[in-house]
């Protein structure tokens, strides 16, 4: 299994060719094209790592060198390959060939062009090391790489204020979840002493039941940070100010969903404590149901997929929080794949359209864009969770299982299913049919994108379409990670421990087989319902926006408050800017007035005016000739050597 | 044979010497041959110890002053060559650029 | 009188009285010819004391190297025509002198009574040589600071060179 090392390096050695001869040599469409190559070279490579994984079972723990040594504990850079890090390198690797391929067509004439590919393969490489990871340190390695990547792409058209402004606040808030994840990796080592993942599961058992709950929820909180859940949400929809396919890779398909990812990898450790899970169930089920109000009345094309995001991120946490770690990590994997497509939809959109955000001004744009609009289509139903796109078969298994664990997880996961299903539909009537409100000017310009970009579209339709009736092998697949009874690297008290917190999730019964899912839920009552909803929200978005029975700004007036709250995200923007801007600016006028203004002001006016005087008077003293610089000398020595008599 | 303090207090006195000759003096040249007047006093202080002391280090650092002295008027006297060239005068009443 | 005694009373006294010549000569010409007096005077103290080579190092080096960078300078400078000494410096310097005197004189003869003594005492002297002591100690326990005083003298050369040069370098960098 050496040559897995090639996975994480060769978008490394991409970045440095870009990086070093991106502008002079390369240029427009070669640094494009040695982006994609340093993708596909890393997509194979874990395809093949992933086949092999699937054929055996079995996991390596490949040590490519020692990085650093402290005490007994050496920090090495390693590639840890079981089923779980060989999926998510696989969705990693793979979305990110399809979404540089439609950048290549995103980005055409952009003037930084190379400085683009340089970061996207900057990114891939962090977040593989991430996901590749052993142990806590490199994986902070990369999670903090990625932040970085991200703020870069964010801001990549720095020139634009609101962009700048956006990438800080990513930047900011992501600082505020890494603190919690940092403080979370020096606990754990504290207490066990090393940061390997598989020496912490096997040291599990001895452990004191506060101290991993403490480590558990401090890792939290930096999934919380880096998956943009509530109630760090907030720099999230704010990041769709980086170029579109940057939000389908980065804030849509693979860094947010890290912290899933994290979660699920160090899954023994949260399954120790029920009060993690609680708490990750918690933070889930919350961010699923609010985001989902909040995408209801927004217009922004691509901050509505944004919000749709938060919410399906809240739906995988929640699933993690119940136990049904293989599910959640199923619904990462789908999520990937057709919210790349949806964002990548929208980017196709807003290239016809000149960058017009707005889905208010949109409309009829359907016809004259086939391609996009059917696979936009796909992504919508997927999302919605009609049967048989993958969406159903992986967000329809959290909410029955949420049934039978939780009612009131489940109450909002099912509410939150309803407004999933309405405000997609809302977008797609919208942008896509409805009346003609488009601009005349912008109308003729109307038209399909080039084959680069259709054709990633294309592909992740199929995907969206296909990867569902994979169910039962990526379950199966997940067991040798995710299932203790299967995790051969787990002493046996390690799994008594973890099969204890997971007792939550043993009664339910999920079917593992596509098929058989699909025929058990469009027979059984729950599935019934679930399926009523969707249809529900898809037929209620049809009836406001595309017949327009049902006016919905009488609607809007109707529900004013709830309308306000939802359209201002429920105020947390407001009241984080009230309590940490304007608090931090109160403080900071109050320590510049006391701290600058009075202390270090006066002692540094006062130095200056004392200096200022003693040397008006001094200065007389300096005659400018050296006979008396010398004469002063010798009183000084004549002095000095008196006080040297008396003294002695 | 004389008391070496004797010595000694020949090397303060031309160490006086030569210090009130640095102050008084208005041509440069004439302070750097007084400066030249102070290093001797020095040496003679140290060879003095010398054979107070029964050492003979005392004699090495005369050397190494020697040496120094030789540079000193090598650099001062190109000092004072440049200083010339610039104001067309050695008096010292000429050069009080670093009067306050 | 013992001859040792008569000669330290004899240079000693040319020391000082040609040492208050360097000082208020008006005539530079006449005041480095009595510091060549002086520095004789001195050399001969030294050969007094039995310190053959620092004597004669002095008169070497002092006397003739040194005392001809003088006479250069002072034949390329004009002579100078103003007032040799400043009497109101001279005034105040005086006074202060004579107290500095009687302090150095006290401090260093303080510190000949109450310092430690060496290991060459004057019977040493009478197997080897004062040359050979001095010469053995410099090229061993002081090799290194040998070899940067050597390093000193190049430098001060080279810098002589320069601030001696009458074309300042710059000007013929701007290639005019």
């Amino acid at each position: 299994m050496e040559y897995l090392w090639i996975i994480p390096f060769s978008p490394l050695i991409a970045f440095i060719i870009i990086g070093l001869f991106g502008y002079r040599f390369l240029r427009e469409p070669l640094s494009g094209i040695v982006a994609v190559i340093g993708v596909a070279i890393s997509a194979v490579a874990s395809v093949i790592g992933f086949v092999d994984v699937a054929k055996t079972g079995s996991y390596y723990d490949l040590k490519l060198f020692n990085w650093l040594t402290t005490g007994d504990y050496s920090i090495s850079i390693s590639i840890l390959w079981d089923p779980l890090s060989a999926l998510m390198t696989c969705v990693v690797t793979c979305v990110s060939t399809f979404i540089f391929i439609f950048a290549t067509g995103y980005m055409k004439g952009d003037e930084s062009y190379p400085r683009f590919f340089a970061y996207l393969s900057l990114f891939v490489f962090m977040m593989l090391m991430l996901t590749l990871s052993d142990n806590l340190v490199q994986l902070f390695f990369g999670w903090e790489g990625v932040g970085l990547a991200s703020y870069l792409l964010i801001g990549f058209w720095h020139y634009k204020k609101s962009a700048s402004n956006a990438a800080m606040e990513a930047f900011v808030v992501n600082r505020v979840g890494d603190w919690l994840f940092l403080l979370g990796i020096l606990l754990a080592f504290v207490t066990f002493g090393t940061l390997d993942y598989l020496q912490i599961f096997n040291k599990l058992p001895g452990t004191d039941y506060i101290i991993i709950t403490a480590i558990a929820l401090l890792l939290f909180g930096g999934a919380v940070g880096k998956s943009a859940q509530i109630p760090l949400h907030i720099w999230l929809p704010n990041a769709m100010e980086g170029p579109t396919p940057v939000s389908a890779l980065i804030h849509a398909a693979t860094m947010v969903a890290a912290g899933v990812y994290m979660v699920a990898r160090i899954m023994p450790v949260f399954a120790s404590s029920e009060v993690a899970l609680d708490t990750v169930l918690f933070v889930g089920t919350m961010s699923a149901f609010l985001a989902a109000t909040m995408g209801l009345v927004q217009n922004d094309i691509k901050r509505i997929i944004a919000y749709s995001t938060l919410s399906q991120l809240g739906y995988m946490f929640a699933a993690e929080g119940l136990g049904l770690f293989s599910e959640g990590m199923f619904h990462l994997t789908s999520h990937a794949v057709f919210k790349a497509l949806l964002f990548l939809g929208s980017g196709s959109v807003l290239i016809a359209l000149h960058h017009l955000l707005d889905v208010q001004k949109m409309g009829q744009i359907g016809r004259a864009m086939p391609i996009t609009m059917g696979t936009f289509l796909i992504g919508s139903l997927a999302l919605a969770g009609i049967p048989p796109f993958v969406g159903f078969f992986s967000k329809d298994p959290i909410i029955e299982g949420a049934f039978e664990i939780n009612t009131f997880a489940f109450t909002f996961l099912w509410i939150g299913a309803l407004m999933t299903a309405f405000y997609i539909f809302r977008l797609f009537f919208l942008t896509f049919f409805d009346s003609d409100r488009l601009d005349p000017h912008l109308k003729e310009h109307v038209h399909e994108s080039p084959p680069n970009m259709t054709i990633p579209l294309i592909v992740l339709a199929s995907g969206s379409v296909i990867i569902g009736f994979f169910r039962e092998f990526f379950i199966n697949f997940l067991k040798p990670s995710l299932d203790p009874a299967y995790m051969t690297f787990l002493s046996s008290e390690t799994k008594a421990l973890v099969n204890e917190g997971l007792a939550r999730a043993h009664h339910v019964h999920i079917e593992t087989n596509a098929f058989e899912f699909l025929g058990h839920s469009l027979t059984s009552l729950l599935g019934i319902v679930l399926f009523v909803t969707a249809l529900a929200g898809i037929l209620l978005a049809y009836t406001m926006y595309q017949i327009r029975k049902i006016d919905p700004v009488k609607v809007g007036d109707t529900f004013k408050p709830l309308y306000t709250l939802f359209y201002n995200r429920w105020f947390f923007d407001h009241i984080y800017y009230a309590i940490f801007v304007h608090g931090y600016y109160k403080l900071s006028k109050v320590l510049w007035f006391v701290g600058d203004k009075i202390i270090i002001d006066g002692i540094v006016d006062g130095s200056a005016k004392t200096s200022l005087f003693t040397g008006e008077i001094f200065r007389k003293t300096q005659l400018g000739r050296i006979s008396g610089y010398v004469l002063q000398m010798l009183i000084g020595v004549v002095i000095f050597l008196s006080l040297f008599f008396f003294l002695k | 044979m004389v008391p070496i303090e004797y010595y000694v207090a020949l090397s303060g006195l031309l160490m006086v010497l030569g210090f009130i000759g640095v102050i008084v003096r208005k041509n440069i040249i004439a302070m750097l041959l007084s400066t030249e007047l102070m290093l001797n006093a020095v040496n003679i202080a140290f060879v003095a110890f010398d054979f107070k002391l029964h050492e003979v280090s005392g004699q090495v650092f005369v050397f190494f002053i020697l040496t120094i002295a030789a540079a000193e008027a090598a650099i001062g006297l190109g000092l004072i060559m440049a200083i010339y060239r610039m104001k067309k005068d050695v008096d010292v009443e000429k050069l009080t650029e670093l009067k306050g | 009188m013992e001859l040792n005694n008569l000669a330290f009373w004899i240079l000693s006294t040319i020391a000082v009285v040609s040492a208050i010549g360097v000082v208020f000569f008006r005539n530079i010409i006449y005041a480095v010819l009595s510091l060549i007096s002086t520095l004789i005077a001195i050399s001969g103290l030294f050969f007094n004391l039995g310190a053959e080579l620092i004597g004669a190092l002095q008169i070497l080096i002092y006397a003739v190297a040194i005392v001809v960078f003088y006479v250069l300078v002072i034949s390329t400078v004009p002579q100078y025509k103003g007032q040799s000494v400043d009497p109101k410096y001279t005034l105040l310097s005086l006074p202060f002198g004579f107290l500095l005197f009687l302090e150095l004189a006290y401090v260093s003869v303080y510190g000949l009574w109450v310092s430690n003594k060496g290991i060459f005492s004057p019977d040493i002297f009478e197997k080897i040589s004062n040359a050979k002591a001095v010469s053995t100690l410099l090229f061993t326990k002081y090799l290194f600071p040998f070899e940067v005083a050597s390093l000193i003298l190049l430098v001060a050369m080279i810098g002589a060179i320069l601030l001696g040069r009458k074309d300042i370098v710059e000007d013929e960098e701007g290639g005019r």
